[in-house]
Parts: structure tokens; C-alpha cells; sequence
């Protein structure tokens, strides 16, 4: 039964992978590929392992380690990853302590592979209700993770929830203690915009990859502790930073951030894709930081539907020719390398934005091609035909418009209920539980049960077709759940309980995955039959943990039982 | 009985030279060389280890001199470095578990080696050696996910009753209305519950096999005396295996001094010195280690292994006060571990 389950999931999963993957493979044999090694950016970790998932099936191996921005640039300094991800480039020496931050003289080139948002996840529950509507503004971010608003109840976060205050419950700020990329984003948004609040709490950072912590706050090594951290019930009244994968992988709810036309936004790739056209990027192929960004004009971008936290994330390839300086980096590896920057740039990014990234825009991609050629020219032996933007299959692109970027021409408006002095809405975070169906699998563990199951009914549902308008359900918990329903026809309905574990998604629908966002209706992100390969595999996992929980307390009472069984039987045969 | 037999090896004598000290038989000798061989490398590698960090902390005890173990801050970015707070927090650490685990490996162990039936001997023994096999990354999550919600609450309830003693404190109100849970996660209390657990096996089967080892007739004779079981224990088994009880609480020690991977999920790291157990922060100094090593540059990299070469020395001190404590127990001979 539990291999049938497994075998189908498996083929069924194989197959459409192989189908889907099929028209983008580059024409580079199998067996000219090497195992390929990386490290760096947790913030971006999400996205890559979708990567690396993916081209396995093409016969590129990829082994991609999490540790951190610095670690990672240390690791790609010390030569001993072939690639890297990193938020920021190379710092140089700190004139101050001396402090080097450098490649090491190995040759090296920044590709850009995704945006996202740094999202702040939090966790309010009272009385069994968890908040998951919560709205702030950059100034008062700053100031709750600078110890200066110490609890839920202060006045400059009921401001922000237009006068909804919060119970007096302390704040915990969660943040990392590795180097990491978030805490970069993090600390140059405050140092950039709120420069007083923030060097009165750090007077010697700027901006750091450490956070300096102090107080109260909670320091958890990387992404994924610092969310589980957040998680967990242990944790009420914390509020953490992490790339707004995360948050979503566990169904948790993040801030509303506020941003300079007067809205609260979440970090969706629309909002993201919007915000990050005011990015500056460095466009001197001949500077070190060729396509590094400079983030000041996205902080403070008038578009409504922008999220101001918003920021690309880079890969550091190796550009030294080999055999020497790059002894290790051999042919087939750097083919390795480029096809998977390719099918990272093109591709991979409709893979991304449901998990919570957001797709490059054009000029970037283009500019990607162009690094991912300097690892031919550093060596001359490696396939990079039949690459061409035309066939990329971002999903960004508009065919015959080459300038634009789709995602940020169809991106939403935000509602009217998420402007300043209105709402607030409390619907926005029905977009994390019906959009991405891998979430619906965590919704079994403990913490989201505990915190959910007070209610009992507290169930979001989203209608399809509509005119756009908002439904109000009052559940009797007493908790009011505000829907916003989408204007096109990509809506499909989508119910999540939390007494349910399982969500229903209809198969072969376009919009199974991106159709039920609250604001538009349309229809892009992954193709129909990735949304079908997703939810047969959340299927078959909750299948499968369901039977093999039993046999895993077996497996343990016979590790407990059959060894002294077995001794006791040997001791008798011998003493007859 | 053996009257004739000095004649008849007269003769022989005579022809062979008796060799006084006749040595090792060959293979005796090829034995011999390579256990003296082995039990040298064993010395030589410590040595070496010992060589090794010794040799990388000079440039930063050269460059810090004093400072380094009076100092509470590690911030190598503005060139502040000190292990004066890292040491307190892996003693407290240590403290803890030992504290948690003593008592409960000494009644394990009693009750396997004296209470239990014999059918269900092996299955506990079994149980408590899958302890000691399983990775301390998995207790590190156990402690992170299951324990910590638990072992809040009973952090707050002991310093609600037992806050006016400085170990309980915590700088919150344990009675507020909505009180602070995260100011009782991720502290030195719940860390040394979670390496309490990968503690316990190993002082558990020291002591085990200590307490198996008292001789039967001292039992039978306490037995014959009139004693009760417990008589027996008090008097016989617990006197004879002091060394081993001390031993085994010696090694307990060990290991939760050098813990990692547990301490490093759990704890939130935090430097400056606070006695308040139950208080969220610290660190230890492994954790310091595996936390930091990787993005370090050389200069910090040496300073590590500094604070690593300090905890190698107190663990090394740990293990010859155990052996000089065991060596004086009467049952010292038996327990040398």
C-alpha cells in the first residue's frame, strides 16, 4: 500500500518534471557535467535547493549549503565551494579593524538569481486567536528592533493598525547570529532610512551582517532557526526578519510594511517585482560590482504597491581560467555552473514565485547571460549554445516588449482598506494558505494546531469570479475573517480549515497555484501541471507520514525488544 | 610426593643454562611492542592536539595578553574579545547537567544493577545505551521543540518561588498577567536539560558496571546480616563503588562540558556574565566555536582556538582530579577508567 502510494508519486512526479523540464534543457550531454558545490545565503536557501532539485533530473548535481552570506563568501574566498550566494558583495578590508572581507584573488562574477522581500514574521496569539493581520511602518520596525517599543500595546503600533491596539504582551525581537544576508537588508534599510533611531542603538555598525544584539532580543543561528524559533509556542509576542519564504513554508503571517505611498504591503513577487524597478544597479561591466544594487530609491518608491524591504540576491561564479588560478574548477564542472545559472535566470524563475521569491526582470536576465559567457571565455571548452533570451521562459517577459516587466505591468493594486487610516484589512494572509500547497502539510504540526484549533472555525475561503469586492464572515470564535475576492476568472475556490490537513486543489486548473491571490485574477507563475505535480506530492507525503508513523513506533519497540529477546534466547539455548 | 624429581632434572640442568628471566615467547613480544605502541600514540595525540592549540593562541594571548580571560564581550569586529563570560556559561551549562543527571543516572543504574526483574535487565540496559547512540544534534531538536515549551513553564514557576535566590532570578515578572515566555526559552537551564540527556547514558553504564562488579559475597554476608535490599545498597554497593559513581559523574561532566550541537540549537547566543540560569542568553565555548569558526578571519580564527585550548586544559584538569579522586576510593582499582 505504502510503496504503491510512494511508487506513483514518484513516477507521477518524475514524469511531469521530465516533461516540463524537457523544452529548456540545454543541449549539454549528462555526462559532461560534475558535482558542483555551493554555499552562502540562507535568505536565498529556498530557492536554490528548488534549483538544485530540479536540474537533477537533467543530470546536474548540486550540493548547496545554507551557512550564510559571510560563511559563504569565506568558503568561496578559501576555495572551497565553486559557487557562492550572497546578499552583498565583497566588503574589502575594514580600514578601522582590519577586518578582510575579500575573494582572495579569485577571480569572481555577481549574477544576479533572485528578488525577494525580507519579510517579519511574527507571533501574537491570544486567547487561542493568533493575529495574522498586523500592520507596521518602517519607523516603527526600527524602533521595536532597537528596544525602543518594548510592547504589542504601545501606541505607535495601534497607529499603524489604525487605532486596533494590540493586548500588552512584551515583544521579543528574534534575530539571527550568523553573518546573514537578511540582517544586511535589515540593518541598511535602518541605517539608511532611520539613521537617528538606529546608530543611537549601534553608534559603530551602519550596516551589518551581525546583528548587534542587546536586551531582549533573541539571537538564533540562521533562517530557519530564527523562523522555528518564531514558531514555535514557546515564542508568543516575537517578531523576527527572514526572507518571506519562510514564513510561508510554515504558514506563519507577516507585517504589512508600510511604504511611502501610504500602504501596508506584503512581500509578494508582484510587490517586489514593482518595488525593485527603482533599484539602481550597477551597470559598469568594467566596476567590480558589475550589477550589485543600491536599494535607497526602493525604500522610499512612491508606487503603491510597493514592499520597500525588497532586494535581488546574487551568485558568485568562479571567472579564472583553468587550469590555473582555477586548479579545481574543471570543464565539467563549470559547465555545471552555467547550465545551472541558466536554468536558475530563465526557467527556475517561474518555479519562485510561489514560494515566496520573485521573478528577475529582463535587463537582468540579459545581463545574467552576459556573466554566465565569462565562464566561457575563461574556458573555451564549454557548451553555450542554444541559450537565448527568446526561449528563457522567465516568467517576467512580455514577447515583443523585451524592456518590460510583465509582472510588475499586471501587479495588483493594494486594497483600499490597506492605506493609511483605513482598515485594517485582515485578509491578506489568506494568500500564504491557499497560494503555496506545500504549507498546507505543516498545518498538521502541534504549534499551528494549538494556535488555530481555538476557534475551530476559523476557515478563510476564497470565492472565485467576483467583482472584486470583500466578503465579511464573523466565525464564532468571535475572530472576523475579511476575503477579498479576485476580479478575473484564474480564481478557483480554495478552502483552508484548521481542522482540515489536507488542502483540496483542483487539478489541471491554470491558476491552481497563483489564481486564488486576493487581488488579481491572473494567470502566470507556474504552468498547470507544475500546480498538479505539487499537490499530488503534498497528497502522497500525508499519505505516507500517516502510515509510516505506526511503523516507525514499531521500529522502535523492536530496537527496544528483539536484542535482549534474541540475548535471553541465546543464554538459554546454552545453558541446555 | 616429589622425591625423585630433583634427580631426574639434574642431567638437564646441567646441559641447558636456565635462563633466569626467560622474556617474552616472540609473539608475545610483537604484542607487546604494538600495545606500548598504541597506548603511546593515544598520549602522542592528545599531546599533539594539545601542541596545536597551544600554538594557535599565542599570537592572540600575545595580542590580548590578560585582558583575554578577564574580558566579557565577543565583538573581534571592534577588535574586543574576552572569554571571561563564555567560561561562566559553559561551567553553568555543565552545572546544570550534571545537577539533572547525576541523580538520575545513580537511580538508573541502582535500579537495573539491584531492583530490577531480570527479565526486563537487558531491555533497560538496551534503552539506555539507544541513549547514549543517539546524535546530539536530535537531542539539540528535542530540546528546541518538544522540551522548551514545557521547561518554560517550569522555569517560571521556579522563579516565581525560588526568584529571591540570584540562580532563579529573572529580569521579568514571573507573575505579570501575560508574562514574557521568551525571556525563559533558549537559556542555560533548558541547554543543560538537553546534554542532561546525552549525559546520563554515559554516567549511567559506569555506574552500572561498577555496582555489578561489588563482590557477591559482601552482599550475601550484609544478606545474612539481616539487611534489607536498601541495606544492601547503602552500605555495600554505594561504598564500594564510590570511584565508580565519581568517575561516572567525572565523565558526565566531560561531556557536557564540550557539548555542541544541542547548545548551539537551543541557546541564544548572549555574552556579558549572568548567573540567572533560568534567563534567556549565554554561551558555551564549543558553541562559540561552531558557531563562529567558519566566517572567521585569521585573527579570529586563532582567538577561537585559544578559547578552545582554555576549555582543553580545564577538561584535562576535570579527568586528573577524577582520577586522583578515584585512585583514593577504595574500589579505585577496579573503576580505573
Amino acid at each position: 500500500m505504502i510503496r504503491h502510494h510512494l511508487l506513483k508519486g514518484l513516477t507521477v512526479g518524475a514524469l511531469l518534471a521530465s516533461a516540463l523540464l524537457a523544452g529548456a534543457t540545454p543541449s549539454g550531454a549528462a555526462d559532461s557535467h560534475a558535482l558542483i558545490q555551493g554555499s552562502g545565503s540562507s535568505w536565498a536557501a529556498n530557492a536554490v535547493n528548488q534549483w538544485v532539485a530540479d536540474v537533477a533530473s537533467q543530470g546536474i548535481q548540486v550540493v548547496y549549503t545554507p551557512d550564510g552570506d559571510a560563511q559563504g563568501r569565506q568558503d568561496f574566498a578559501n576555495k572551497t565551494s565553486d559557487f557562492s550566494v550572497t546578499s552583498i558583495g565583497y566588503q574589502g578590508v575594514d580600514p578601522v579593524t582590519g577586518v578582510s572581507d575579500t575573494s582572495n584573488g579569485r577571480n569572481y562574477a555577481y549574477l544576479p538569481i533572485a528578488a525577494g522581500g525580507t519579510s517579519f514574521p511574527y507571533h501574537i496569539t491570544l486567547n487561542g486567536h493568533q493575529v495574522r493581520d498586523l500592520r507596521l511602518s518602517g519607523e516603527t520596525l526600527t524602533k521595536i528592533f532597537t528596544n525602543q517599543i518594548t510592547n504589542w500595546d504601545d501606541p505607535e503600533i495601534t497607529k499603524d493598525n489604525n487605532g486596533q491596539a494590540l493586548p500588552s504582551l512584551p515583544i521579543t525581537p528574534v534575530v539571527q547570529s550568523e553573518g546573514s544576508g537578511a540582517t544586511a537588508q535589515l540593518t541598511r534599510y535602518f541605517a539608511t532610512e532611520y539613521p537617528s533611531i538606529w546608530n543611537k542603538f549601534s553608534p559603530n555598525t551602519g550596516m551589518t551582517e551581525y546583528f548587534p544584539r542587546q536586551g531582549n532580543q533573541i539571537a538564533q543561528n540562521g533562517s530557519n532557526a530564527a523562523m522555528n524559533y518564531i514558531a514555535s509556542s514557546s515564542a508568543n509576542g516575537s517578531i523576527g526578519y527572514v526572507e518571506y519564504s519562510y514564513a510561508l513554508s510554515v504558514n506563519f503571517p507577516v507585517v504589512k510594511m508600510l511604504n511611502s505611498a501610504g500602504y501596508y504591503t506584503l512581500p509578494t513577487q508582484y510587490n517586489v517585482a514593482v518595488a525593485l524597478e527603482k533599484a539602481q544597479i550597477n551597470m559598469d561591466p568594467s566596476s567590480p560590482d558589475y550589477l550589485l544594487q543600491n536599494l535607497n530609491n526602493v525604500y522610499v518608491d512612491s508606487d503603491p504597491r510597493t514592499y520597500p524591504l525588497s532586494s535581488y540576491v546574487y551568485m558568485i561564479e568562479p571567472t579564472g581560467a583553468y587550469p590555473s588560478p582555477e586548479t579545481n574548477i574543471t570543464t565539467a564542472k563549470r559547465q555545471s555552473i552555467a547550465d545551472f545559472e541558466y536554468y536558475a535566470i530563465c526557467q527556475g524563475q517561474r518555479e519562485i514565485g510561489p514560494i515566496g521569491y520573485s521573478p528577475l526582470p529582463v535587463n537582468l536576465v540579459e545581463a545574467g547571460f552576459g556573466q554566465i559567457a565569462k565562464l566561457k571565455s575563461a574556458d573555451p571548452n564549454i557548451d553555450l549554445t542554444q541559450r537565448s533570451i527568446l526561449t528563457c521562459g522567465n516568467p517576467t517577459f512580455v514577447e515583443g516588449h523585451p524592456s518590460a516587466n510583465y509582472l510588475a505591468q499586471i501587479a495588483p493594486m493594494p486594497l483600499s482598506c490597506d492605506k493609511v487610516g483605513a482598515g485594517p484589512c485582515s485578509s491578506g494572509q489568506t494568500t500564504t494558505t491557499t497560494t503555496v500547497p506545500v504549507t498546507t502539510t505543516t498545518t498538521a504540526t502541534p504549534e499551528t494546531t494549538t494556535t488555530t484549533g481555538g476557534s475551530g472555525h476559523t476557515t478563510t475561503t476564497t470565492t472565485p469570479g467576483g467583482g472584486g469586492g470583500t466578503t465579511t464572515t464573523t466565525s464564532p470564535g468571535g475572530v472576523t475573517t475579511t476575503t477579498a475576492t479576485p476580479g478575473g476568472g484564474g480564481g478557483t475556490t480554495t478552502t483552508t480549515s484548521p481542522t482540515t490537513t489536507t488542502t483540496t486543489l483542483p487539478a489541471g486548473t491554470g491558476g491552481s497555484t497563483t489564481g486564488s491571490d486576493p487581488s488579481t485574477g491572473q494567470v502566470l507563475g507556474p504552468s498547470g501541471a507544475s500546480g498538479v505535480a505539487e499537490s499530488l506530492g503534498v497528497e502522497n507525503t500525508s499519505s505516507a507520514t500517516a502510515d509510516l508513523a505506526p511503523l516507525a513506533v514499531l521500529a522502535l519497540l523492536a530496537l527496544l525488544i528483539v536484542p535482549p529477546a534474541v540475548a535471553l534466547r541465546l543464554r538459554r539455548r546454552r545453558r541446555s | 610426593m616429589s622425591t625423585s624429581t630433583p634427580e631426574t632434572l639434574e642431567p638437564r640442568q646441567s646441559r641447558v643454562s636456565r635462563q633466569l628471566d626467560p622474556g617474552f615467547e616472540r609473539s608475545d613480544r610483537i604484542f607487546h611492542k604494538a600495545s606500548t605502541l598504541i597506548g603511546l600514540s593515544t598520549l602522542v595525540l592528545t599531546g599533539a592536539i594539545g601542541l596545536f592549540l597551544g600554538e594557535q593562541s599565542i599570537p592572540t594571548l600575545s595580542h590580548y595578553g590578560l585582558a583575554f580571560f578577564t574580558g566579557t564581550q565577543w565583538q573581534p569586529e571592534i577588535d574586543k574579545i574576552g572569554i571571561a563570560s563564555v567560561l561562566v556559561g559553559t561551567a553553568e551549562v555543565a552545572f546544570v547537567a550534571v545537577c539533572v543527571a547525576f541523580p538520575l543516572a545513580i537511580m538508573f543504574a541502582l535500579f537495573i544493577s539491584d531492583f530490577a526483574p531480570r527479565r526486563i535487565k537487558s531491555s533497560l540496559i538496551s534503552a539506555i545505551d539507544l541513549m547514549a547512540a543517539v546524535p546530539s544534534i536530535i537531542y539539540g531538536l528535542w530540546g528546541f521543540f518538544l522540551l522548551q515549551p514545557k521547561a518554560m513553564d517550569l522555569s517560571r514557576w521556579l522563579s516565581q518561588h525560588f526568584g529571591w535566590f540570584f540562580l532563579f532570578h529573572v529580569d521579568t515578572d514571573p507573575n505579570a498577567a501575560v508574562w514574557q515566555q521568551s525571556r525563559y526559552t533558549s537559556s542555560v537551564f533548558i541547554v543543560g536539560l538537553a546534554v542532561s540527556m546525552m549525559a546520563i547514558p554515559l554516567a549511567c553504564a559506569v555506574m552500572r558496571s561498577v555496582f555489578d562488579l561489588t563482590p557477591l559475597g559482601e552482599r550475601e554476608a550484609a544478606m545474612a546480616l539481616g539487611a534489607t535490599r536498601w541495606g544492601v545498597v547503602r552500605t555495600v554497593v554505594l561504598p564500594f563503588a564510590k570511584g565508580g559513581i565519581i568517575g561516572g559523574t567525572m565523565l558526565a561532566l566531560g561531556r557536557a562540558l564540550g557539548e555542541t550541537a544541542a547548545v548551539l540549537v537551543i541557546i541564544s547566543p548572549a555574552y556579558g556574565i549572568n548567573f540567572h540560569v533560568l534567563e534567556a542568553g549565554g554561551q558555551t565555548v564549543s558553541a562559540l566555536i561552531a558557531g563562529n569558526f567558519g566566517n572567521a578571519t585569521k585573527a579570529q580564527l586563532s582567538a577561537l582556538l585559544t578559547a578552545g585550548f582554555v576549555l582543553f586544559l580545564i577538561t584535562l584538569a576535570v579527568n586528573y582530579g577524577a582520577a586522583i579522586v578515584i585512585r583514593r576510593s577504595r574500589s579505585g582499582a577496579a573503576t580505573e577508567i
